[in-house]
């Protein structure tokens, strides 16, 4: 078993040592870097081809039928044909395009989700960049969507596009502050931004115990965040056709789709990695356990886009700032008191500590919202 | 409330999603329905309901109208069309064709030749409604495509049309006549 445990590592570990015997040392490290980030690409690759599949299955079931079953056995080669599709469609800019803009953003789109997967922890050592800043870096990187996705929304010059890039600015600017807030609860309790430390933070007890309320407030930012169903109105075609990609064809379009999925991927790796407890895990090897709980996440998501209708650009806005906001400030500074307060007196207090303080934190909730609907009721009868 | 229409209706997803899984589990070892004949299924009845169709194909109902096909009188084994053409009057495309023998069979009229075209039928029924001697039908014969049209593959003559007739109402009646 400690073969299997650390097979990456110590995979990578032989290669360099290997390269260092009849090359210098800074190449050999340069060569070992160049392969990481290879791994990385086509790890993006491939999970992009596995998560099309198993979304479309996954969803198929959702609605009482198979999912593609035509192409490969279980249909799992679907996604190739697909890509031949696109590979081989024209490859159109339109007329009155703004062209450099337009031909830049599906560029630009991919370039940051590429870029969160250097500091995603997938086992015992097996990061490519383990920054000390490493949350600070994904919420950096992760808000450079948004300008691709304006670009493109604004360089096709289609109103539909213009309108899908707004509702994206408008939105994930809006959830990033939830959704930090949230993660702060967990910086909170181990003192670092790096993915690393936070999932070592977790040895004992996974964050999700502690703070369950902060899970639930990230995750539904990060759906928000990466534009799926039922927060899926930049691109909801009922209304605005396909939004932003509304021009896009082929390769470009293509992008679009890979960022989208990979950036699904990437909100699952991350919820699980500061909540689940990342590669943590009994007798299983480190990465099996990361993957597990990544694609649970990811299994969530599906059945919440299997599920939920889309909401209204109202709603949307309404719960990011008049719900999640004050949510996750007030759930930041309970849950400071509670850390403050049991420091130093072992585990068992701050886990009970942090249940019952979550749980008060939901009645408020409550109480707070059966008061607004019975003041809403008597202002209704009285008009 | 506070999201518990939510989770109720992530039950409801859950549901499907675990019953396409029990439906598949009822069916195992083969995928399809047994020698590919499907079933609609009622709004009760959970599970998959999409029908695989090449491997599996729904029943057609009684009255639908497929193909044509002539029939033939079963006692004396002679086609029951007389070539009167009514049905070729009828036809609103004139697609159908017929021309009438002109020596008797066994004291009745038949077709010398009767030819129907496929390509530009439009499936209305008129001709099986005007057809006078009940000889006329409707098959639920749906899979009519051919990979041309030059070689005569879309123009059915009376040969075609018969054994068609032979093959769904061996018995002289077809199964929209045994409805009631």
């Amino acid at each position: 078993m400690p073969f299997l445990n650390d097979l990456f590592v110590n995979l990578s570990y032989w290669i360099h040592g290997f390269l260092a015997r009849f090359l210098p040392l800074w190449a050999a490290d340069l060569i070992m870097m160049l392969l990481t980030i290879a791994c990385l690409i086509v790890f993006a690759l491939i999970t992009i081809m596995f998560i099309n599949w198993l979304e479309r299955k996954v969803i198929g079931r959702f609605q009482d039928r198979y999912g593609p079953n035509r192409v490969g056995p279980l249909g799992i080669l679907q996604f190739v044909a697909d890509a031949i599709k696109m590979f081989t469609k024209e490859d159109i800019t339109p007329a009155n395009a703004d062209r450099v803009i337009f031909n830049l953003a599906p560029v630009m789109v991919v370039v940051p989700t590429f870029l969160i997967l250097a500091v995603l922890p997938f086992g015992r050592g097996m990061v490519a960049a383990d920054l000390n800043i490493g949350f600070l870096y994904i919420v950096a990187i992760s808000s450079l969507t948004t300008i691709a996705i304006l670009l493109a929304g604004w360089g096709s010059r289609n109103k539909y596009s213009l309108l899908g890039g707004m509702r994206v600015v408008a939105q994930m600017i809006s959830y990033e502050v939830p959704m930090v807030l949230s993660a702060l609860g967990v910086i909170m309790l181990t003192g670092s931004l790096s993915l690393v430390s936070i999932v070592e933070g977790q040895s004992r007890v996974p964050f999700i115990l502690l703070q369950p309320l902060g899970f639930l407030i990230y995750f539904i930012s990060a759906i928000a965040e990466v534009n799926r169903a039922p927060f899926d109105l930049p691109e909801a075609e009922s209304e605005i056709i396909a939004g932003y990609h509304t021009e896009y064809s082929g390769m470009k379009y293509a992008m679009f789709l890979l960022a989208e999925y990979i950036n699904a991927f990437i909100v699952a790796a991350i919820a699980a990695t500061l909540f689940l407890g990342g590669w943590q895990g009994p007798s299983l090897p480190p990465y099996v356990w990361f993957f597990l709980k990544a694609y649970a996440i990811y299994f969530v998501l599906m059945w919440l886009r299997g599920t939920l209708p889309r909401l209204r650009i109202d709603q949307l806005m309404g719960l990011a700032w008049k719900f999640l906001v004050p949510l996750a400030l007030v759930n930041l500074l309970v849950m400071g008191l509670v850390a403050t307060l049991t420091q130093g007196k072992g585990l068992f207090p701050l886990v009970l500590a942090s249940l019952v303080a979550n749980g008060l934190i939901v009645a408020a909730v409550v109480i707070i919202y059966a008061f607004a609907m019975r003041r809403r009721r008597q202002v209704e009868v009285a008009a | 409330m506070l999201g518990l229409g939510i989770l109720k209706g992530l039950s409801v997803t859950l549901r499907h999603f675990v019953e396409t899984y029990v439906s598949d589990l009822k069916r195992f070892p083969h995928r399809y329905a047994p020698q590919g004949r499907a079933r609609r299924l009622r709004p009760t009845e959970r599970g998959i309901f999409t029908v695989q169709y090449p491997e599996e194909r729904l029943e057609m109902f009684p009255r639908f109208r497929g193909a044509l096909m002539q029939l033939t009188n079963p006692e004396t084994d002679i086609p029951k069309c007389t070539g009167c053409g009514i049905c070729a009057r009828f036809c609103p495309v004139g697609v159908i064709e017929v021309v009438r023998a002109e020596e008797k069979r066994d004291g009745q009229y038949v077709p010398q030749s009767y030819s129907w075209d496929l390509s530009a039928c439009l499936f209305c029924g008129l001709c099986v409604e005007s057809c006078p001697f009940g000889a006329l039908y409707h098959t639920p014969e749906y899979e009519l495509s051919t990979y041309g049209r030059q070689k005569g593959e879309l123009i059915y003559d009376l040969d075609r049309l018969l054994a068609w007739g032979q093959k769904y109402a061996p018995l002289g009646t077809p199964p929209v006549e045994q409805e009631e």
